[in-house]
């Protein structure tokens, strides 16, 4: 049955393609090309170009460029892009020609910032479940420490919810963090943290474009269940050099970018680090509670426009994170001995990224892009400890060194290819496909004990099992509009995955559509099934470094989702859009320790997990304003997540941990002037849900369910206030920000305090009140 | 900004109470006359040490039929110990459901299956020399050394299509004592006691690897003792392998290999795992589990088979 339905579904999407050359043979006329930033050369991504002769229009792609048919005749063009002066151009092209649209950014006059689509935009495309964030504009927000976060941004949006205080990490639609699809130019990125999560990877002074889709996959994304995370880099300024530099609380970063051969050859350098280790030398004797940390990051890009039809960029993305501890405890003397332990810590992960890409206009209407890369991301932790035992009577000393270590490391190599087939007006096909052998080492464990004459007393020596697999997607889709007021995409993603002698394949149908209703409000629908090959183990009581990455192998299967969603999309005027959405998601083959395991366990991790299924449901209410001196934007979510496995609390359903029945984000954002700006966010989400004993019953102690309670809910109050400044070298900016502005100790963790007479439950709190102040420059 | 940056906060936080319900443990089989202990639970927070419960009504129930009205014999720390005063004992395929009522609680029931029993095909014995585990106490207090120890296989044959679950006890002769009249200690042969036992049975040690199966009912037994799933051995004749401590062994020696229900299973498993995250701040929480409606605890039955067939000299008591 299924089958036959799969056979239809492919006769559909194969007769739609094939309708496309009825209006391909007939008398017309295409413009192609780019749209680009007139001062950088940057290009722009989904500017529209529209033909109002026609009442036709497109959006660029990814990579800047757009193909427009339509009859032979007299056109109206205006191309357009948010924070951009508008282009027109009539014009009655005698053949097919291509373009490029340089466009120059808009005077800061009416509007500065704007968040979110424009309303026409929403109202009009057959995507639904989509955020998009102008990069330059997620500076604007305050944030924890002045470290501007895209991450942090997105969660600011309904359906998108952080995990604990101050983590970058995304629970969408109540799925877990290993289910988005963080994608760096193409590349998927494993652990896009840095600082335990508290501040994110991406450097938003190079990013050029942020967009993140909650549902209603297009078939081009494949290989995670519940969000795709687009950020596309700038490729660096054709024309002039330039550079962005900060200096924060936390760290300094500089940007640089500009020509090597003008209009042709373009770089791009970033680069950030902390300076948490050395600003915490000078008070290390009083205060050793600070670890030693830091954390880089750094981001190179070389682009060649080879010719008006093709460019080719190398990329390379490093980021680092590296903590040590050291402790010195002198424990109890008894009457005989005496007691001194020393313990060293060091942590940390690191990611690296080689990729080179290269586009090619291969026709008017078909445009080509491809890629191979190579990722390393490596996890690991040790911790060595010396016991020293003194004898009081004879000063002999016994020495019992121990060593502990975890390492895990991801590497791929990935190639792909894509085709933007846009053959009328109607019609925008994508095609490609793409190929990746990885290489996971997601178990080491090793505990080492030494006595003082370095004999080996004990080991349980690196339990290291490699594992290799390839995986592969191929997928077609086609955006199509049946007049004005259908409008569909639909598609079909194959993916296999090869390991332990095993493949893994599934077919997974991507449908969503559009109807405009009437010029201001639209309804729109969709179904995506998808499949995902890894998996992110955490422990149900401790997250951070002990997340372990491991994939699909025989015994353990794919994680598989089919979401549906509905919405309408209501454009009330000019400047404010309500969006209103739905949605329900099933989620199989999720994984999670089985109950009493450890990470720390040497065991195989095979054996320390169990299988189970998951579901999501919830509504998301966006209302948005995108004009004006006061923009913004409030988002509120109802949702409901659970978990099923057979061997957690015997088989019943259970709230996920993340399950966060209300969701508010409020975010105001005021022009004063074109010198300042500031801006307010107000979160608030119910208490995460964790596991705690609450009762005892024959000095038993119990709790009914897994994750059977919940934290105190949790909420915050963020402002800042930048000041910005012409300078003849360029502008500078002062931001000032205050993170929980009234002191609230929100919950990052509960714990229970034993005490004979009075035990209690405390909730620790991380962040207090936190100003922050942060100089930038542009240059 | 370092040092706030890097302190936590903490304020204390008050939970909804969770209200107490009645709390049973009746874990019985078809060698005893059946009896449970019945208390309530406690909020966690709650330090007082004392366990109050009026007016118990104990209902007992064979296959929906009433049974009998169980009888309190007497209170021990956390409340009341319940007993058949008709002598009865439970006996296998049947069902047995329980209805527990008290003051100031919502009544509570439990019903469970004492599952067939496999009978014990043989048990073969060799003498082997062997090092114990550092937990192992014998009668003379922890060994150091290698000592003579008697390997024991104990054969059965499990049930196939039918989820098993099994623990083994072995026993010896009781001796016990009393003084009479005149102030003379009299010894005598009184019953079976239990016996330590070692195993490092394939199958147990791949299940306990595995963190799946094999437990050791340390709150339940004397002495640690095995328990596993028919998972590997389905429908097949299998060979249990354990060591006895030979300077233990008096008199016959009983194996009775018990045939436990589900729900004793799962109890005896998840209250030998539950203390790991207690001292392993990475192992996961473990749910105890409890089959009693309204309430908490565990009411599950077990049959058993026997096998007595090695017997040792039994000392002069006189």
């Amino acid at each position: 049955m299924k089958i036959k339905i799969l056979y239809r579904y492919i006769l559909i999407v194969l007769s739609l393609i094939s309708l496309n050359y009825i209006e391909v043979f007939s008398q017309n006329i295409t413009i192609s090309g780019f749209v680009e930033d007139s001062q950088t050369g940057e290009r722009l991504i989904n500017a529209n170009i529209y033909n109002s002769n026609t009442s036709k229009g497109t959006v660029s792609n990814t990579y800047g460029f757009f193909s427009l048919s339509f009859p032979v005749g007299n056109i109206n063009l205006t191309v357009s892009y948010v924070g951009y002066e508008a282009f027109q151009k009539e014009m009655t092209p005698a053949k097919d020609t291509m373009i490029i649209f340089a466009l120059k950014p808009a005077f800061e006059i009416e509007e500065v910032i704007v968040f979110g689509s424009k309303a026409e935009r929403i109202l009009k495309s057959s995507q639904m479940s989509l955020v998009t964030l102008p990069a330059k504009n997620i500076k604007t927000l305050p944030v924890l420490l002045g470290e501007t976060d895209a991450l942090k941004t997105m969660q600011l949006f309904p359906g998108i919810q952080s995990g604990t205080e101050g983590s970058s990490a995304l629970y969408v639609r109540g799925g877990g963090p290993d289910q988005n699809l963080i994608l760096i130019d193409g590349v998927p990125v494993y652990n896009p943290n840095h600082l335990f999560g508290f501040v994110s990877m991406f450097n938003t002074d190079v990013i050029k474009d942020i967009s993140i889709i909650k549902g209603g996959f297009p078939a081009r994304y494949g290989g995670r269940l519940s969000s795709v995370v687009d950020i596309r880099l700038k490729e660096g300024n054709t024309r002039e050099m330039k550079g962005n530099g900060s200096v924060g609380l936390i760290s300094t970063k500089l940007m640089m970018e500009g020509p090597l051969v003008k209009d042709k050859i373009s770089f791009l350098f970033s680069g950030r680090r902390s300076y948490i280790d050395v600003l915490k030398k000078p008070v290390e004797k009083f205060d050793n509670a600070v670890p030693d940390y830091f954390f880089h990051d750094l981001m190179g890009k070389i682009s060649y426009k080879l010719s008006g039809k093709s460019n080719i960029s190398l990329n390379y993305y490093s980021n680092r994170d590296k903590g040590k501890e050291d402790e010195e405890v002198k424990a109890d003397t008894d009457d005989d001995y005496s007691y001194k332990r020393k313990e060293t810590s060091d942590y940390g992960w690191n990611t690296d990224i080689l990729a080179l890409h290269g586009n090619y206009i291969v026709s008017k209407n078909l445009f080509l892009h491809g890629g191979i890369s190579y990722q390393k991301y490596k996890a690991f932790s040790n911790n060595n400890q010396v016991e020293i035992k003194t004898d009081l009577v004879t000063d002999s000393v016994e020495i019992t060194k121990y060593f502990e270590g975890y390492r895990t490391s991801i590497k791929d190599v990935t190639a792909g290819i894509d085709f933007d087939f846009i053959p009328s007006s109607n019609h925008a096909i994508k095609f490609g496909m793409n190929y990746i052998l990885h290489g996971y080492d997601p178990d080491v464990n090793a505990f080492t004990v030494y006595s003082q004459d370095s004999i080996i007393i004990g080991n349980t020596g690196i339990n290291r099992q490699q594992i290799s697999a390839r995986e592969t997607g191929l997928y077609i889709e086609d955006d199509f509009s049946i007049g004005d007021v259908i409008k569909s995409n639909i598609g079909l993603r194959f993916s296999g995955f090869f390991v332990d002698d095993q493949w893994y394949l599934s077919l997974e149908p991507r449908i969503s559509a559009r109807v405009l209703v009437s010029p201001k409000w639209s309804m729109k629908v969709a179904y995506s099934k998808m499949s995902q090959h890894v998996h992110l183990l955490s422990s149900a009581r401790i997250g951070l470094t002990t997340d372990l990455w491991v994939p699909t192998t025989s015994r353990i299967k794919p994680q598989t989702s089919e979401q549906y969603a509905i919405g309408i999309v209501i454009a009330l005027n000019e400047a404010v859009n309500v969006s209103l959405e739905g949605y329900y998601k099933l989620m199989n083959n999720l994984l999670a320790y089985k109950e009493g395991a450890s990470y720390m366990n040497e065991n195989n991790w095979e054996n320390l997990v169990e299988e189970g299924k998951g579901r999501s449901f919830g509504v998301e209410l966006l209302v948005e304003k995108t004009k004006g001196k006061t923009t913004g934007w409030l988002g509120y979510t109802l949702s409901r997540s659970e978990r099923q496995f057979e061997n957690i609390s015997f088989g019943k359903v259970f709230p996920f941990r993340y399950d966060r029945t209300h969701d508010i984000s409020l975010v105001i954002i005021h022009r004063f002037s074109g010198k300042t700006d500031a801006a307010l966010t107000w979160v608030y989400g119910t208490g995460n849900a964790v596991t705690f004993w609450t009762e005892k019953f024959f000095g038993i102690d119990y709790f009914e369910h897994r994750n059977n309670i919940r934290m105190p809910s949790y909420h915050r109050l963020d402002l800042s206030l930048n000041r910005h400044k012409k300078k003849k070298w360029g502008e500078q900016t002062w931001s000032f920000g205050i993170y929980n502005t009234y002191n609230r100790i929100n919950p990052f963790y509960l714990k229970y305090e034993y005490d004979p007479i009075r035990p209690r439950i405390i909730k620790v709190g991380l962040f207090p009140i936190l100003p922050s102040v942060t100089y930038s420059l542009k240059f | 900004m370092l040092i706030n940056i890097s302190c936590e906060r903490s304020i204390e936080v008050e939970l909804p109470p969770v209200d107490e319900k009645i709390a049973i443990k009746g874990l019985f089989s078809t060698d005893k006359i059946l009896s449970l202990k019945v208390s309530h639970s406690k909020y966690i927070f709650d330090t007082t040490s004392t366990f109050h419960l009026d007016n118990v009504v104990v209902d007992l129930y064979e296959n929906e039929s009433f049974i009998e009205t169980l009888k309190n014999i007497g209170s021990f720390y956390y409340g009341l110990k319940f007993v058949s005063t008709s002598g009865f004992k439970c006996s296998e395929r049947n069902t047995y459901t329980i209805n527990v009522s008290a003051t100031g609680f919502e009544t509570v029931f439990a019903e469970t299956i004492v599952p067939e029993s496999v009978n014990i095909v043989m048990v073969d014995t060799s003498t082997v020399i062997a090092e114990l585990p550092d937990w192992y106490f014998g009668h003379l207090g922890p060994y150091n050394h290698p000592v003579p120890l008697l390997e024991c296989r104990i054969r059965f044959k499990d049930f196939s299509d039918v989820h098993n679950y099994y623990t083994l006890q072995v026993e010896k002769p009781y001796l016990d004592s009393r003084v009479d009249s005149s102030g003379n200690r009299n010894w005598f042969y009184n019953g079976t006691k239990q016996l330590p036992y070692v195993s490092y049975d394939q199958i147990v040690e791949y299940l306990i690897n595995n963190e799946d199966a094999i437990i050791m009912f340390e709150e339940i037994y004397n002495y640690e003792q095995v328990c596993f799933s028919d998972k590997l051995i389905d429908g097949e004749e299998y060979e249990l392998v354990i060591l006895l401590d030979k300077n233990l062994l008096k008199g016959k020696t009983y194996f009775k290999l018990y045939s436990i229900s589900k729900e004793y299973y799962l109890f005896g498993k998840s209250l030998n795992m539950r203390p790991k995250p207690h001292y392993d701040p990475f192992a996961e929480p473990v749910q105890v589990y409890s089959n009693i409606q309204n309430g908490v605890g565990i009411f599950a039955g077990a049959s058993f088979s026997i096998d007595s067939s090695i017997v040792f000299p039994l000392p002069d008591i006189n």
